[in-house]
């Protein structure tokens, strides 16, 4: 699911690039020829888009994962590329605003001025943000992580394991039949006895039967003995 | 050391991608809410406006006032001079009583563009059609200028005459300035502190002031030639 909607924006992105450049030309052609201006001064506008569509044909050339499928990027790239058009649209299309009456020309060439530095400001940005994850390579430090991660789960799980088995004889012998076990049994893999063990034997050994109570004690106080030393 | 570097190439690129995308969805936001603001429309009973009513008053004055028999006429003035000005009163009457205003009487709701046809027809018809066109040159009778007229009742008033003159077109041309600005609804507009959609009644309201302000400015000019006419009539 991820990866459809990651391949839409992906396409969205490019196709919505080629349209606010579109858009950004036209109206732009139309402002220097009012002004009488050679377009070629406005090269600083398109500088941006000319960059971003490199990047993206870098990225689609060079099978670039860290860009290509990066969903946010791509998103925020989506976004950008809307608000451009959005801007481009509104200042062809809406004539509530006086001064496109004013002008008369169709356009309205006051309110795209306006947002011209902060459509550059989006566009290098972008450019920015594509170039750094053009070095970013999400795999081998991913990979480096997941080794991290398993190593530590291996410890972690070995730390437990070997907890459990150091009571567990002991406890299943004084609570069922207060049958001693082996000593291979009773020492356990590591030396660590903590005080949960301890509480677990002294609380078993609180109800002993009549029988052989007196024995049990004195078994289960020389194998903490032990166990202690 | 390399997969801090990485951590780090991360991190910017995507605080520069959070940046930005707050930033396009601002202005995403932002122009959607200009473009609705634009859109509204704002009710209006001018039919029970007071200014309205003394407008339509006052064109009714004027027409009163410049319903005279110049042949009557004894005083100062040359006759031919009397006829010049009635001639300029009743076109100024016809520019202020225009389709537009006339039309205005049945309107329930206006939006910006309204306003704007507003001010452009009242630029057009009343201050350049009338106040300039053919009130102007009561600014400089009885000055030292050459060509300026002989018209002794009237030589006393000419400061007033200036005055009002400079004022109603700088009006006009001040409310278009503002009214321009609509389209820079940007924090670097002086329209941070009021809505666009505020504007709307508060740039009609200004308008019928400047326009109320214009017919009276007419009438006056009738009153005084009205009562020129009336004191120096033959059976007076």
């Amino acid at each position: 699911m991820k990866r459809i909607i990651n391949g839409i924006f992906l396409i969205i992105r490019f196709l919505a690039l080629l349209a606010a450049f579109a858009l950004s030309l036209f109206i732009i052609l139309k402002m220097y020829q009012r002004l009488n201006k050679n377009i070629v001064d406005s090269w600083q506008v398109f500088l941006p888009y000319f960059l971003l569509l490199i990047c993206y044909a870098l990225n689609l050339i060079l099978h670039q994962k860290s860009v290509n499928s990066d969903i946010f990027y791509n998103l925020v790239s989506c976004v950008v590329m809307g608000a451009i058009i959005f801007i481009g649209y509104r200042a062809i299309m809406d004539k509530n605003m006086i001064a496109s009456i004013k002008l008369a020309s169709g356009i309205n060439f006051n309110y795209y001025a306006d947002h011209i530095n902060s459509i550059k400001t989006m566009l290098y940005g972008l450019v920015a943000s594509n170039v750094l994850l053009m070095f970013y390579r999400p795999d081998k430090a991913k990979k480096k992580e997941a080794t991290i991660n398993t190593t530590d789960n291996v410890m972690n799980n070995k730390d437990t394991n070997t907890q459990e088995p150091v009571a567990q004889p002991i406890i299943n012998s004084i609570q069922n039949d207060f049958s001693i076990p082996n000593k291979e049994e009773i020492i356990p893999q590591s030396n660590e006895i903590n005080s949960e063990n301890l509480r677990n034997i002294n609380e078993s050994t609180q109800h002993p039967t009549e029988t052989n109570s007196e024995l049990s004690r004195e078994e289960i106080e020389r194998m903490i003995n032990e166990l202690k030393l | 050391m390399r997969k801090m570097i990485m951590e780090y190439i991360d991190l910017f690129s995507k605080m520069i991608l959070i940046l930005i995308f707050c930033f396009a969805s601002f202005y995403i936001f932002i122009n959607i809410y200009h473009s609705k603001q634009l859109n509204k429309t704002v009710n209006i009973d001018i039919a029970s406006d007071q200014r309205y009513i003394n407008i339509v008053n006052n064109l009714a004055e004027i027409e009163k006032n410049v319903d005279f028999n110049v042949l009557n006429y004894t005083g100062e003035i040359d006759r031919y001079d009397i006829t010049n000005m009635v001639g300029r009163l009743n076109l100024c009457n016809t520019k202020l009583n225009n389709s537009y205003f006339k039309a205005m009487n049945e309107m329930t709701e206006i939006s910006i563009t309204d306003v704007y046809t507003f001010l452009s027809i009242y630029r057009a018809d009343v201050v350049s059609g009338c106040v300039v066109g053919q009130l102007f040159y009561l600014t400089t009778i009885g000055t030292d200028d050459k060509d300026a007229l002989s018209f002794p009742p009237f030589n006393t008033y000419q400061p007033y005459f200036k005055l009002v003159t400079n004022e109603i077109v700088n009006n006009a041309s001040y409310f278009e300035a503002e009214l321009l600005n609509n389209g820079s609804y940007y924090y670097n507009s002086n329209m941070a502190d009021q809505t666009v959609f505020n504007s709307v009644s508060s740039h009609f309201s200004n308008i019928l002031s400047a326009y109320e302000r214009t017919s009276n400015y007419v009438v006056e000019i009738s009153r005084l030639l009205n009562e020129e006419v009336t004191n120096n009539e033959k059976n007076h």
